[in-house]
């Protein structure tokens, strides 16, 4: 058994030399150009090339995902690997994944890679969960003698067994989760790459997963993580890589980095104030590449419709989201939560598993509503957490943005409650 | 230092070959690079990836025979009903000629390796996109998806040729030696519609217009198929131009195999050259864009 200080010794499983990641944005559709256009440029790119001019690209705007990373892994690490929407997290573990490839630079892996970007990739409604279990870990990349061997496990930890045979459409929300995260558990590789997959399930479920997390990581697996759960991140890792604006602007042991990025959220929290005026909490910024779905602004109204310009303890409001969607989704699902800055989940208000609520989204796009009777949090700075999800199955979109709540003096005390000293306010009374 | 690692790795699973230790090996190096240009398909690759080929085909298989209340019904019926039709239309009343057999058998035996060639082309068209959700979460070479909906068209092959072979008792025609050639004739349809479906599937990621293109094109291609008319009608000069359609001389193949008739081997010479002429320029190609799937599906 080797000792943590021994980690200098062990061999680096992953290196990371110089690599960037350029996407060409400002286009208009996800095929980039149409038919009669490729023809086009292609037809007049080797007359531009030879004129000295740069062809096709000239007018298109680039887009540095990721530039210039450099880090190194060695074997059994678990690193977190935080940042911003947009920092170019999903992108790095993408490529580390061999879904997309660099622009320039390299990486080198030793080892078995796994990657879960998601759960429950390639599952199929038509077919049962014991047929879904075969397929899954297949698409993940376990063989057919490993899938068997496991087989048993994977039913008892999804806790499926009577519907193992019942096709996957049948399945209620919580079930199809616990199987799709079963599979992705019982994945023996040696480099782990995951992005955010523990954001999905009932609280019961979350801790369960996050246990099994916890023993692989014992395992000597390397893992590399994404989360914007600081806690998670806290708990699980030892190291810590900080993107920002696809560059990597921290790495280190991981208590110091989660800081650096905490002191970052809040330092550009100011900048965005000033959107406050017209209730607005969020608008996309046009950089961001488009998405199948997208949350394109959030704006505050008070219960009556009328522009709320900042939040207070014990208001009741109503925020209105809307978004931009490529085709209509009928089984979506909403989620709202608002987090402490250490990303302590204060409350968490979701569609599908709190609530039956349906929420369909339109094909083009369209706005909805949340309404919260009373913000029963004391005054001080929070993080709002917004996100569209095919209900039960992956998220389609999710916005963090910085959430003031102003002070009021509910119990009228003089002493307005603030979030220094506790974070609930509820409405009580003490009787004697 | 090795053993250092090979203390801590995690217990080890036997590999069952070398080749699976290769790509799924705790010892395998993978080394991420910007690729450029053209680049040749990873055979190797490809063969250790098999079970999930099997396995995505399989899914495909099962799916559509369970959503469906008539099941493999629908694998006979779509030929079947074509050559009723083609056989009420053509044969009676435009007296197509048929080389001497009964015009229902001839055109049916042409019916069932074209439809497989035209689902298999349309299926694997489509597959890219239809996987993008694949595609854009987990690594694997790109090929098994067109190749796996190309998969799907084997089982209705079989349920639609064993029709065939009712016929053939029926009509009392075709029992031969010649029914042993039907796997490679089969094989060399395949690999014209990869190299076709290749090529279609990677042109939908980009450009969606081909949607609409892949279906008038197949429709078109039948009608310089010899299905519904004998190879016999093409006067002798062009035949030479005719067979550079691969499909004219495989269907003809197919029906000298079920009708027990002789070879016409230059022009099935002819069209097996360019059937590996397609599926060489199609997977080239694929690999070729391949890389960029995952941005842009």
């Amino acid at each position: 058994m080797l000792v943590p200080q021994a980690m200098q010794n062990r061999p680096s499983v992953i290196r990371v030399e110089n690599l960037s990641k350029k996407y060409v944005i400002g286009r208009s559709r996800p095929g980039g150009e149409t038919f009669r256009e490729a023809f086009s440029s292609a037809l007049t790119a080797p007359f531009l090339r030879l004129a000295g001019r740069q062809g096709a690209n000239s007018g298109q705007e680039q887009f540095w995902s990721l530039k210039d990373i450099n880090f190194e892994i060695r074997q059994g690490e678990v690193v977190g690997l935080v940042g911003r929407n947009g920092a170019g997290k999903s992108t790095l573990l993408k490529i580390l994944s061999r879904i997309t490839e660099p622009t320039s630079g390299r990486a080198e892996i030793r080892g078995r890679v796994a990657s879960l970007l998601e759960v429950g990739t390639g599952f199929h409604g038509e077919l049962t969960g014991r047929e879904n279990i075969y397929l899954n870990g297949a698409i993940i990349g376990m063989n057919r003698t490993e899938i068997r061997s496991k087989f048993d496990q994977i039913v008892a930890f999804a806790e499926v067994d009577k519907f193992i045979d019942t096709p996957l459409k049948r399945y209620s929300t919580g079930m199809y989760l616990r199987l799709a995260f079963a599979v992705a558990s019982h994945l023996n590789s040696d480099i782990l790459l995951i992005d955010e997959v523990l954001a999905v399930g009932d609280a019961g479920f979350q801790e369960k997963c996050f246990n099994s997390m916890e023993t692989a990581t014992k395992g000597g697996r390397t893992i590399i993580l994404v989360s914007h759960n600081l806690h998670i991140v806290k708990r699980l890792c030892q190291r810590a890589i900080f993107l920002k604006g696809g560059r990597l602007f921290a790495e280190g042991e991981v208590n110091g980095v989660v800081e650096a990025y905490q002191n970052e959220v809040r330092s550009t929290k100011d900048d965005r104030a000033v959107e406050h005026s017209r209730g607005i909490i969020f608008e996309r910024s046009t950089e961001d590449k488009p998405a199948e779905v997208s949350i394109e602004r959030i704006q505050l109204f008070d219960s009556e419709f009328n522009v709320l310009q900042s939040l207070a303890t014990w208001d009741s409001f109503i925020l209105r989201i809307f978004y931009k969607c490529e085709h209509e989704i009928r089984l979506a699902a909403a989620e709202l939560h608002i987090t402490t800055l250490d990303g302590v989940c204060l409350m968490k208000c979701s569609s599908y598993s709190d609530r039956n609520d349906r929420i369909s989204l339109k094909a083009g796009g369209g706005h909805i509503d949340f309404f919260l009777k009373k913000l029963e949090l004391a005054s001080g700075r929070y993080e709002l957490g917004v996100g569209l999800a095919l209900a039960g199955l992956r998220w389609l979109c999710f916005v963090r943005v910085p959430l003031e709540i102003v002070e009021r003096d509910v119990y009228n005390s003089g002493f307005p409650p603030t979030a220094v000293q506790k974070y609930m306010v509820p409405q009580f009374q003490w009787v004697g | 230092m090795l053993e250092v690692t090979r203390n801590v790795a995690p217990a080890p699973e036997k590999p069952e070959n070398a080749l699976q230790e290769q790509y799924f090996g705790h010892e395998h190096v993978t080394v991420i690079e910007p690729g450029r240009g053209w680049r040749w398909l990873d055979l190797r690759e490809l063969w250790a990836y098999r079970e999930l080929l099997v396995v995505l085909t399989m899914r495909d298989v099962k799916v559509r025979y369970k959503q469906t209340v008539l099941g493999a019904a629908w694998a006979i019926l779509q030929p079947f009903m074509t050559m009723v039709v083609f056989t009420i239309f053509f044969g009676h009343l435009a007296n197509m000629p048929s080389d001497g057999s009964p015009y229902p058998i001839f055109v049916y035996s042409a019916l069932v390796p074209w439809t497989f060639f035209a689902n298999a082309i349309s299926s694997s068209s489509s597959s890219l996109v239809g996987s993008a959700h694949l595609v854009s979460k987990v690594y694997f070479p790109r090929l098994i998806i067109p190749l796996s909906a190309i998969g799907v068209g084997f089982v209705d092959f079989g349920v639609a040729a064993s029709i065939l072979l009712t016929m053939m008792l029926f009509y009392g025609v075709g029992w031969s030696l010649n029914l042993l050639m039907a796997p490679v004739l089969l094989l060399a349809i395949m690999f014209t519609a990869l190299g076709v479906g290749t090529c279609l599937s990677a042109l939908t990621v980009s450009y969606r217009d081909f949607r609409y293109v892949v279906p008038f094109m197949v429709q078109l291609w039948m009608f310089v198929t010899p299905v519904v008319y004998p190879a016999s009608l093409v006067p002798s000069q062009w035949r030479w131009l005719f067979y550079l359609n691969p499909m004219s001389g495989l269907i003809e193949g197919f029906r000298s195999v079920f009708l027990a008739k002789p070879f016409d081997f230059l022009g099935l010479a002819v069209s097996a050259c360019v059937a590996i002429g397609l599926l060489l320029v199609g997977v080239a190609y694929f690999e070729r864009v391949e890389r960029r799937f995952a941005d842009i599906i």
